[in-house]
Parts: structure tokens; sequence; C-alpha cells
């Protein structure tokens, strides 16, 4: 499904470049659970980014099912980032003038999708994570953990192939955190593709394999 | 998806009261104050356009140059003009014509009122203006010597719900009218102004008979050219025409030239003329509206920084570039919009006051304006447009990776942009409030100028037929109050006096030379009464009988003019009357001071004395308004019919200023609305700004800098933005108002402390809106500042 060869992203500031990843290879099948592992700055979030298509690599090949994504315009990558990735913040990043149902919606108004399947999509969407008695409130009238749970019902509407959760625990407390990963590793089980980024062991438990970054560098 | 951003729009709106408050009340103050004056201009623009022959109306003028190059323009025109046009020049369809009159007593059965407004004019007149009619027809209205045409009002007046068609008006106890037509009230935007329309003829009376010589009258020539004509061609033969029957001594060439009908209200006979001020008035309008929307877009650009996380979120659940621009545009759309709805409010509620202030009568007439409405909407896509284009162009293409990673570029570009901005409005501020010093200070100076005649306790009197035939008796009545220190009387009032002669001879003058003089006829006691300085010889006097005819006083131009030291004794001929010169008078402003001083000479002609309708009364300083009932009673004994009219002579010149004090008024709001919506800005700018500095500030604190210092620190800023905007606005100001002062013969001078003081107000001004925000941030606890770091 994903293939990078010989990912590099540097950035300049002055004279200096700073390395984000080096020469990066890996592969990811469809249906993987994967966990991103490092210390901070070894360029976990600049990999999820690059996978996201979020950033460009400064160099190298990303191939995603048969596209060369490093020869798309902006426009393509667009199209193919909004019908087959999710994205997942460890600050959630909901829109704070938008309610639950709206920030659910928002998604699917960029896809152009019809207003009655719409309605019925996000109505699913609420009964399967559980907030429907949420949908009128706005993101800073909920709970750390519900925001990341309409974050991710977010993430999952437009039924992406892959899911990228950057550290999706870390402002939860231990139980949230729980909550959160099950819901993971429910999509997963029903065939999404997903890679997240995380300090916590446990965490990586979930996953069936582990890719470790220190300094840029894939470690073994 | 519209629906989804509206409702953004509104709730970021209301998630930002105070923001969104100064946001769309500065745009919809500038939207306002745009609309009164495109109100005003648009009426201005409208004189005289209701006429359907509007585009083939002329008004006949007079150019006569003489050959020492002096030129001189008069609207004056010669009574068998018309006539002879109509005759002779085939472009001519028709001729009329005009000339004005106040004050003349008008009866039916027991009514009777003084009118102040009567237009004399020929039959053709009302065929060539469109007046609309609502009884009688208006080819045939004046045809008839003994007829009038009324307005509906003055219908009303006098013949109530009567039928007035052919009822009969008597006019001044002269002559018995016929009520011909009726017509509807004569619209504001009129050059043409009259509630009673008589024949021409009638100006001078029932038994006049029509003179056949050509001179200068108290008449306007308007013609009706056909629509093939073409003016220069046409001025060409009709001043032929005029050259055969009346043709111009040698020292002199007279041209008759065609001024439209829809230029008179605006221009000059040659150029210039009020138009001056419709284009300073559109350009600060214009303006105070960029100077809103640069606002609006500063505040809105600003604030748009805020809203780089939802751009970002927007963006990596699949908004596209496109999508977001569309967004951002249809909010700032939205937004101006509601200050559109405002503006219109305001100007709805402001109207009365402004036709108050302008004398107009004004109304947002969305049916009748369409221009203005097509206008507006324009007014509103555009700043809509501008201001949304920062956050739809920058923000939109701003990489999600960097916004969610908090590393937003806070555009130090887009910073410089907002000093140009914020720089220009103070500059504006600046200059408008220089101008309003500087009108007023002219003003004032003209206020206080000596005229060389004290026109303080001086009570003018417009006099006529009753009182003019009893005038020395009047006079004695008028004596008999100990209040009552001199009277006089004139031909002119010293105010405006015009009229030249240039048929002028004296000892050792070049007969090739052309000169002329400015000349009034006056009685005894003329310059006693006017509290004129006599630097030569006498003024006219009882005690010596030869001074009704033949005796000259001049003032001191005129005896340069004719290059004596002392002319008094010196023979002078003015109209080809031979005299001596009596006296020679100190200099005396008897125009505006737009006007330089020119020679002037005076002389007395008891066969005038019929003609001579300016009486002056010189009052004591105490107890004016009894010595005015007095005044009054003496009026009301000797011509019941009338009441009197009076003026003191002082209020008589202010009103020379009229235009020039009207100018001042709207230039003093335009100055204060500038300055509202500058500090509006700088308010919401400073808001910003400090919050951006939170940080800063709460370290400061902590390393020890007091409250003071971080104040001075906030404020340090836009003090340099004021000063940088005084260096701007001061040459601008200074050569703008130089300009302006140039149409005054006597000025003030300018006066470098108005600039200074200009800039010291916009400056504890602009102080004062951010050291709020200052002190606030400077007083607050820097550990909340710092907590959430």
């Amino acid at each position: 499904m994903i293939k990078l060869v010989d990912i590099t992203k540097y950035y300049s500031s002055g004279y200096v470049k700073t390395f984000a990843l080096r020469d990066i290879n890996l592969e990811v099948k469809e249906g993987e659970f994967m966990t991103v592992m490092g210390p901070s700055g070894a360029g976990k979030s600049t990999l999820l980014y690059i996978l996201g298509m979020l950033d460009t690599p400064s160099s190298g090949e990303y191939h995603f099912f048969d596209q060369k994504v490093h020869r798309l315009s902006e426009k393509q990558l667009s199209e193919l980032h909004k019908n087959h990735i999710g994205f997942v913040f460890q600050s959630y990043h909901l829109i704070d003038d938008l309610t639950v149902y709206e920030n659910l919606e928002t998604p699917l108004l960029y896809k152009k999708v019809k207003g009655a399947e719409r309605k019925s999509k996000v109505a699913e969407m609420l009964d399967r994570f559980q907030v429907v008695a949420k949908k009128d409130l706005f993101p800073n009238q909920l709970s750390g953990g519900q925001q990341q749970k309409v974050a991710v019902a977010r993430a999952v509407i437009t039924n992406p192939k892959l899911i990228l959760a950057d550290e999706p625990t870390g402002n939860l407390n231990t139980k949230e955190g729980q909550e959160i990963m099950e819901l993971f590793k429910e999509l997963n089980e029903e065939g999404t593709t997903i890679i997240q980024v995380t300090h916590s062991e446990k965490n990586a438990s979930y996953g069936r394999r582990i890719v470790n970054l220190l300094d840029g560098w894939i470690v073994d | 998806m519209l629906k989804s951003y509206l409702k953004i729009a509104f709730r970021n709106i209301g998630k930002h009261k105070g923001f969104s408050f100064i946001n769309i009340a500065g745009l919809a103050i500038g939207m306002a104050c745009c609309i009164l004056i495109l109100l005003w201009i648009q009426d201005e623009l409208s004189y005289d356009k209701f006429h359907e022959n509007r585009n083939e109306l002329y008004r006949v003028f007079t150019k006569v140059q003489y050959s020492d190059g002096r030129t001189n323009l008069f609207t004056e025109s010669y009574f068998p003009l018309s006539r002879v046009l109509t005759e002779e020049c085939p472009e001519v369809v028709a001729a009329s014509r005009y000339a004005t009159h106040y004050g003349l007593l008008v009866k039916y059965g027991e009514k009777s009122f003084a009118e102040d407004s009567f237009g004399f004019a020929d039959a053709s007149f009302l065929s060539m203006f469109s007046f609309p009619f609502l009884k009688g027809d208006p080819k045939t209205a004046l045809s008839d010597k003994f007829s009038v045409v009324i307005t509906e009002e003055m219908s009303q007046k006098y013949f109530g719900r009567e039928d007035p068609m052919g009822k009969t008006l008597n006019v001044n106890d002269q002559v018995d009218l016929q009520v011909t037509g009726v017509i509807e009230e004569v619209p504001l935007d009129s050059s043409l102004q009259f509630d009673f329309l008589i024949p021409y003829p009638l100006y001078w009376g029932p038994d006049w008979t029509e003179p056949d010589h050509w001179g200068g009258n108290p008449l306007e020539t308007y013609v009706l050219l056909n629509k093939n004509a073409v003016t220069y061609e046409t001025e060409k033969k009709i001043t032929s025409i005029k050259e055969k029957h009346d043709p111009s001594p040698a020292t002199q060439s007279t041209t008759l030239n065609l001024q439209p009908l829809t230029r008179i209200h605006l221009y000059g006979l040659e150029g210039g003329g009020p138009v001056t001020y419709i284009y300073i008035f559109l350009a600060v309008a214009l303006f105070v509206l960029i100077i809103a929307c640069i606002n609006f877009m500063n505040l809105s650009t600003a604030k748009a920084a805020t809203r780089a996380g939802e751009v970002g979120m927007r963006k990596v659940v699949g908004a596209r570039k496109a999508d977001l621009i569309k967004q951002f545009f249809g909010e700032s759309i939205l937004l101006s919009f509601i200050a559109l709805f405002l503006a219109l409010l305001i100007v709805e509620l402001l109207l009365p006051v402004f036709n108050n202030l302008s004398g107009k009568q004004l109304a947002l007439g969305f049916s009748s304006n369409i221009i203005i409405i097509l206008g507006l909407l324009g007014i509103a896509v555009f700043t809509g447009v501008v201001s949304g284009s920062y956050p739809a162009l920058f923000l939109s293409s701003l990489q999600p990776v960097k916004v969610l990673k908090g590393s937003v570029p806070l555009s130090s570009g887009s910073s410089l942009f907002r000093k140009v901005l914020v720089v220009s409005q103070f500059a504006l501020s600046i200059f408008l409030i220089i101008g309003t010093a500087i009108i007023y200070r002219q003003l004032n100076y003209m206020k206080n100028r000596d005229m060389g005649y004290d026109a303080n306790q001086l009570i003018f009197i417009y006099v006529q037929r009753d009182l003019t035939a009893k005038y020395e008796s009047v006079k004695n009545e008028l004596l008999k109050n100990s209040n009552i220190l001199s009277v006089t009387r004139s031909l002119q009032v010293p105010s405006n006096i015009g009229s030249t002669v240039s048929a002028l001879d004296w000892e050792g003058k070049n007969p090739d030379e052309s000169v002329s003089m400015n000349w009034d006829i006056v009685d005894f006691d003329y310059f006693e009464t006017l509290k004129m300085e006599m630097v030569q010889g006498r003024g006219f006097s009882r005690e010596f009988g030869s001074d009704v005819s033949g005796a000259y006083i001049v003032n001191e131009e005129a005896a340069e003019l004719m290059g004596m030291e002392s002319p008094v004794g010196k023979r002078l001929s003015v109209f080809r009357n031979e005299g001596k010169v009596i006296g020679v008078v100190k200099n005396f402003h008897f125009k505006s001071l737009h006007n330089e001083i020119t020679p002037f000479v005076f002389w007395m002609n008891p066969g005038w004395a019929s003609m001579m309708s300016c009486l002056f009364v010189r009052v004591a300083p105490s107890n004016i308004s009894e010595t005015l009932e007095y005044v009054k009673s003496v009026g009301t004994k000797f011509s019941p019919a009338y009441p009197l009219r009076y003026q003191f002579m002082a209020e008589r010149l202010d009103r020379l200023y009229n235009r020039e004090r009207l100018m001042g008024k709207i230039i003093s709001y335009f100055a204060l609305l500038a300055i509202v919506i500058s500090c509006l800005g700088l308010f919401g700018l400073a808001s910003f700004m400090t919050e951006r500095r939170t940080k800063e500030i709460g370290i400061r604190k902590v390393l020890g800098s007091s409250v003071s210092k971080v104040v001075f620190l906030l404020s340090k800023e836009f003090t340099k933005w004021v000063l940088v905007a005084n260096v701007i606005a001061w040459p601008v100001a200074y050569y703008l108002m130089s300009r302006w002062l140039q149409n005054f013969a006597y000025r003030a001078s300018l006066g470098f402390w108005i600039f200074i003081m200009s800039g010291v107000l916009i400056l504890v001004i602009a102080l004062l809106t951010v050291s709020y925000q200052a002190i606030r941030a400077a007083t607050a606890n820097p550990v909340d500042a710092l907590r959430y770091e």
C-alpha cells in the first residue's frame, strides 16, 4: 500500500540544514497497525505528515497504491488525501466555532456528499462513537476524551483506507486513552490501515509492528 | 456548505463582540459619510436637469476685453437682445429675458402679503423651460401683458380651494394681473426660482415702452438653440449680430458667449466656480471611505491570524484552497453588507441634521437613486473583497503542518502594511484638522478685518416706493430718536458693488488708455454714517450747493490710478459729466475679501433719488432692540403695507462667506469622523498587538519592569507612527491650504502653530486610545500571561 524510498526531509535556516528524516525506506501493507516510536525530535511527526501528504519530502519517492505521490500536483494530492486518509492529532484540532455535529459534517461537505447521505453518515458516527447526546455542543464544552472521540469519528467518517494518529492519547487520562486505543483496534480489525506515533509502550502494544526512529534514522 | 460558512461567520461576530462592533461600526460610519456626500453631490449635479430642453438651453453672457488687458464678465444683458436673436439668428429657436425681484406687495381681496420671489420673463419662457403646468397653457400663459403664472403654493395661499384661473391679483398697488396658469412648486434644484412669473415689461411698470438702446440692464437673456447648432459658431454669430446693432467702442472688444443652463449652478462663467467644492468633497468622501475600508481590512487581517488553526484543520479534513478562499471572501462580504445596512440606518438618522446644515432637502430614495444603490452595492462588495483578500489569499495558502505545529508566520510583511495604513489614516485626520483650523482662522480674520467703514451698529434697510419718496421726512423722523446717530442712503450696498464705469476723463489722462472705476451714487452724510475716513478734502456737504452735481469723491486707489498726489480740486468727468474731485476717501472694502480693492468714485445725483433704495442708519451701541423697534415703527408709519426689511450690515458681510462657512463646517465634521474611525482602528489594532505581546509583557514584568515602563514601551511605537503621519500631512496641508487661501485677496497667515497643535492633538488622542490597552496589559498579573505557555 505504501512504499517510501530514500525519503529525506530537512529544514534550512540560514546556512544550516536541520535534518528531520534521513534515507527512510519503509513499506506498509494494507490492513497493518503500525507504531512509530522514538524520543522527542526523532522525526516521528514529520514522517506522519509526509505519509499524510500534509508535508512534502525534500527528496525520495513516495508510492501510495500505484500513485507516485512525489510527482503529484497540489490539487491531486488534496484529492488523494481527502479520499483515502484520516488524521487524528494529540490536541484534537476540532474547529472551535462548530458544534460536534458540524465538525463531523465538514469532511463530507468538502467531499460534496449529498444532504441526505450526509445526515445518515453523521448520525451513524454519532451513534457508533456514543456521542449522540453531545451533537449540539461545542468542542470546549466536552472533556478531552470526548473531543478525541469526535476527532476519531471525523477522521473515520469518509471511510479512509489509512488513519494516521499523532500521539492520540497524549492529552488524555489512562481510561480515556484506553477507550481511544480500543476504537483504533476495532477499526483495524475492520480493515483500516493505521499508523500511530506514540511514546507509550502500552499503546504500542495495540499495534503489530513497531518502527523506531532516532535523529531521523530508522533504527532496528 | 454555504450554511456552514454563514454559521461560522455569525458565530465569529458573536464571539468577538467588541472587536466586531469596532470593525463594523467603523466601516458603517465611513460608508454613511460617503453616502451623505454622494447624495449631496448628486443633488448639486442635478441642478436644472429637469428641463426637457436642458441640453439646448443657454444663458448669454458678455465678455468685455479692454485695451489694457483687463477683462470683465457679466450676465446682465440688453433689452432688445432676445428679440433680435429670435429674428436674426437661425440657430436660436426661442429666447427670453429673465429678471427677478423681491419685496413686492400682492393683494387678493382682503389678503395681502409682501412676497419675495418674482420672476419676470417673456412669453416664450414657458415653452423653453419645463415648469410643469397644473392649470393653463404654457404656450399662451404669458402672452397677455397683464397676466401672471403662480405656483400651487401661492394658489393655496391666496385662493384656497377656489379656482385661481382668471382671478385677479394686484401687485404693488400698481397693476392688476389675471392668473393664467398654475405650476407645480419650482424644484429646489432649479437655478431659476420664483413664486410668481410676470411678463417682463411689467418689471419697469405698466407704462414702460420697450427702449431700443443697448445697455447693461438688470436682466438675463436665455436662448433655446436648435439641436444641430454648434455652440462655438453660434457665439460668433450672435456676437456679430450684437455688433451690427451696437458697435463696441474702440478701446474694448465685446463678445457674447453662451453658458449651458446646466452649468450655471456649479460653474463660473469661464471655468472655476463652486464645482471645485464638489471635487474637494468627493475626494474627502472617497478618502474617508478608503480609510474606513482600510481599517476594516486592517482589523480583519489582524483578526484572521487567530484563525490559522481553523484553516489548517479544514485543510486536513479535505478543504481545497478554493473552498477556503470562498469562505473568507463570503465572510468579509457578509460583514461589509451588515456595515452597509447599518450605514443606511445612520444616513436615515443623520439626514435631517445634514439637510439643516447644507440647506437642502435630501432623501434616500431607493426608487429614484438607482445609481447610488448600485454604487453602494459596489462599495460593499469592493470593501468585502479587499478586506477579505488577505485572509482569503494568504491564510488559505498556509501549509497545515506549519499551522498545526503552531508556527504561523505572523507576517512581518503585513505588519509593515498595517503601519502604512495607520499612518495614512492619521495623516488624513491631521490634514483635516489643519484644514478646519485654517478655514476658521480665515473666517475669523474676515470677520475682524477693518473694512474701511464700521459695519457694527449699522443698520441697512431696503426701502422702496413710499419710503424712498418721503426720504427726507423719514430721515427727520428717525433722527428724533437720540439713539439714532445718523441716517443716509445710496444706490448700492457696499457689501458687493460690481458695476463699473469706463467713460472717465481727467486732466492728463492718456486718451488711448482704457480704465474703469466702481461707482456709487450716495446722499449727504454717507461718509459720516458709515464712518469712512477722509484722507484729503471733505465729504458731500449741504453747505456747498454745488455738491449735488459735479462733485466727486474718489478712493485712494482711484487717486493712484489718476496719478495724482492730491487730486482734490482737479477736473474729473464720469459718464461724460464734468466735475471736480472734492475729497479722497481711505480705501475700503466694497466686495467680499476675495477681491482686491479697486478704484472707486462717489457722486450725488438727486435725479436718481427714486432708485436709491439702500437706507443706512447708524445707531448707538446701547438699547439696540428699543432703537430697532423705533426704526420699525417709523417704517410702518410711512409705509404701512410693507414690512420693514432691515439687516445689520455686519450680518450681511458675514453672509458673503456662507460657502466658506459651510465648507468649514463640513470639513470639521469630516475631521471628527476621520478621527473617530482612525481611533476605532487604532484601538482594535492596539488590543490585537498587546494581546500578541502578552507573553513579552509578562516576562518583562517578571524581570522587574515597572507598569509605567511597560506602558511607555507599548505606546512608543504608536507615537512613532503619529509623528510620521505629521511629517506626511504637513506639507500636503500647507500646499493645499495655501492654494485655498489664494482665493482671498486678503488672508490670514497660515500660522505654523496650527500645524503643531493639530499634530499634538492627534498624538494625545492616539495615546489615550492606545493607553487603555497598554495600561490594562501592563497591570495584569504576569503569571496569568505565562501560565499557558
